[in-house]
């Protein structure tokens, strides 16, 4: 991973009602894409909200391309998508357009905008309501990247969207990435988007980080393993993460995959998907 | 900030601009009529209310969280729903004042009906002030449904306590109304509504800092 970082959460602890976010320690490299994954209520919309500066967290530090996520001039440099919050429906992409150019000033781009509405297809003089959630995630991603943001800060970007415009989508990520100074944190369910253009992935469980690894590594370190109780208990102590038995025999998800298959070399231990590392490590919690 | 001025007016010009143009002939057919200028009055305050229903649309599009993003200050997205209301409540002022004069113009009433409307128009621009002053940072508070009726409580409670005041107190013994009593009617008309203009710039310039104070507190 490189070493100049787009954010780092240093400490970052928010308690609710009934959740606790945290502490969090999380540094996001700058020129990768992260994936921030997790259940649903683990803290990922939490997390990016203090990242960009929606809401201040109880303590720690958060910060954002080198300053404050609390400064104006640092949020000009940083594209954001939320699932849920933008304009009000009954605005038109036109309009929408205008009104952020008040908004941005000189760093916004009238021009890329209506090359991103064209590119998407996206007709600038209907209004949001009129669009299909699809298309209403493409207008919020031409919001987010009219004004050259350094870094694009996304909350579930291709949630609820069918296959290809989600393979349009992340088709653009790979493109924003070309240039070595952007740098993308996502969050998503559908892990295979993420194992399709993330760097790293951050593993957000019940408000605490487990990890935040390089993502090919993490596909290597984890695996499935499918062996009897007998050579189960032959591993070392920390290498089975959670067991799950079935009729068909247990089923265990295993941290260092090569030394598995060293000490077990009968056993069938296939690489762990970023969907099987969330279930297990559910499942564990679970018990 | 002209950014978010736009965005709150295309708000509300795309929303509401048939209700506005409905609301403007309905008032003044009324106005004209059956004599009732202070339907015209009223135009005020739908000017005032405009503002407070983007409060509305803001929540249901979740739009604080994603301005909070935006590379904007609390200040600045709390102040243009101050200054496009006063804008819109200035706006309609004028036009009240403008339809009232042509009604009278027709019928024929300039002379006498001139001063009473422009007195009429300037209390009810003063207490619409008052009336947001209180209603915009409630709805910053607790949201812009429960807002209203708050105020709408609260303005029964003080007007319930204004009238058993009036009714325990003797008639003609304070220093207000005695000196009310010394001036001609339409001075103090004149009077009142300059006052109550004045108390409700006053307080629609503390109600945008409690607003922003609260905002700024806010978590979305």
């Amino acid at each position: 991973m490189p070493d100049k970082a787009a954010a780092v959460l240093n400490g970052i602890k928010k308690q609710y009602k009934d959740f606790t976010l945290g502490p969090v320690d999380l540094t996001i490299p700058a020129g990768t894409i992260v994936g921030l994954v997790g259940e649903n209520g683990a803290g990922k919309t939490t997390t990016l909200k203090i990242l960009t500066g929606v809401n201040p967290p109880d303590s720690g530090r958060a910060e954002l391309l080198g300053g404050s996520p609390r400064d104006a001039a640092v949020r000009a440099r940083v594209g954001v998508v939320f699932e849920d919050a933008y304009f009000y429906e009954g605005m038109s992409a036109a309009r929408i357009g205008r009104s952020m150019a008040g908004i941005f000033g000189s760093r916004w781009d009238a021009k890329a905008y209506a090359g991103y509405l064209n590119r998407f297809g996206l007709d600038a003089n209907k209004k949001v309501k009129e669009y299909s959630r699809g298309m209403r995630m493409k207008l919020s991603l031409a919001t987010a990247l009219a004004h050259a943001p350094e870094m694009l800060v996304l909350d579930e970007p291709t949630a609820g969207l069918d296959p290809v415009v989600r393979g349009e989508i992340l088709d653009l990520f790979l493109d924003f990435i070309q240039d070595e100074n952007h740098t993308i944190l996502m969050s998503s369910h559908i892990t295979s988007d993420l194992e399709q253009v993330a760097d790293s992935i951050a593993y957000l469980h019940h408000g605490t980080l487990l990890f935040h690894e390089d993502k090919d590594t993490l596909m290597q370190e984890y695996g499935l393993l499918r062996c009897g109780e007998a050579d189960l208990r032959r591993l070392p102590e920390g290498m089975a993460v959670h067991t799950r038995q079935s009729a068909f025999g247990c089923e265990t998800l295993v941290k260092g995959r090569t030394e598995v298959l060293r000490l077990l070399p009968g056993a069938v231990c296939d690489p762990a998907s970023i969907d099987d590392i969330m279930r297990f490590y559910s499942g564990r919690d679970g018990q | 900030m002209l950014g978010l001025l736009y965005k709150d007016q295309m708000t509300i010009w795309s929303s509401y601009r048939k209700n506005f143009l409905l609301v403007v002939v309905l008032y003044t057919a009324m106005a004209y009529t059956l004599d009732m200028p202070f339907m015209l009055f009223a135009l005020v305050f739908m000017g005032g209310l405009y503002i407070a229903s983007t409060l509305s649309f803001d929540e249901m599009s979740h739009w604080d969280a994603y301005a909070r993003t935006l590379p904007v200050s609390a200040g600045q997205l709390v102040g243009v729903k101050y200054l496009l209301a006063l804008g819109w409540m200035g706006g309609s002022f004028v036009l009240a004042e403008f339809l009232l004069t042509a009604c009278d113009l027709f019928k024929g009433q300039l002379q006498e009906n001139l001063l009473y409307n422009l007195a009429g128009c300037l209390v009810a621009l003063g207490l619409v002030l008052i009336y947001y002053a209180l209603t915009l940072p409630l709805s910053y508070k607790l949201g812009a449904a429960r807002a209203r009726s708050g105020v709408i409580v609260a303005i029964g409670i003080s007007v319930g306590l204004v009238a058993f005041a009036s009714y325990t107190t003797q008639p003609g013994s304070t220093s207000v109304s005695s000196a009310a009593a010394a001036m001609n009617e339409t001075s103090s008309l004149f009077f009142f509504s300059g006052g109550l203009i004045a108390v409700g710039l006053v307080l629609f310039a503390i109600s945008w800092m409690v607003s922003t104070a609260i905002y700024k507190k806010k978590e979305y």
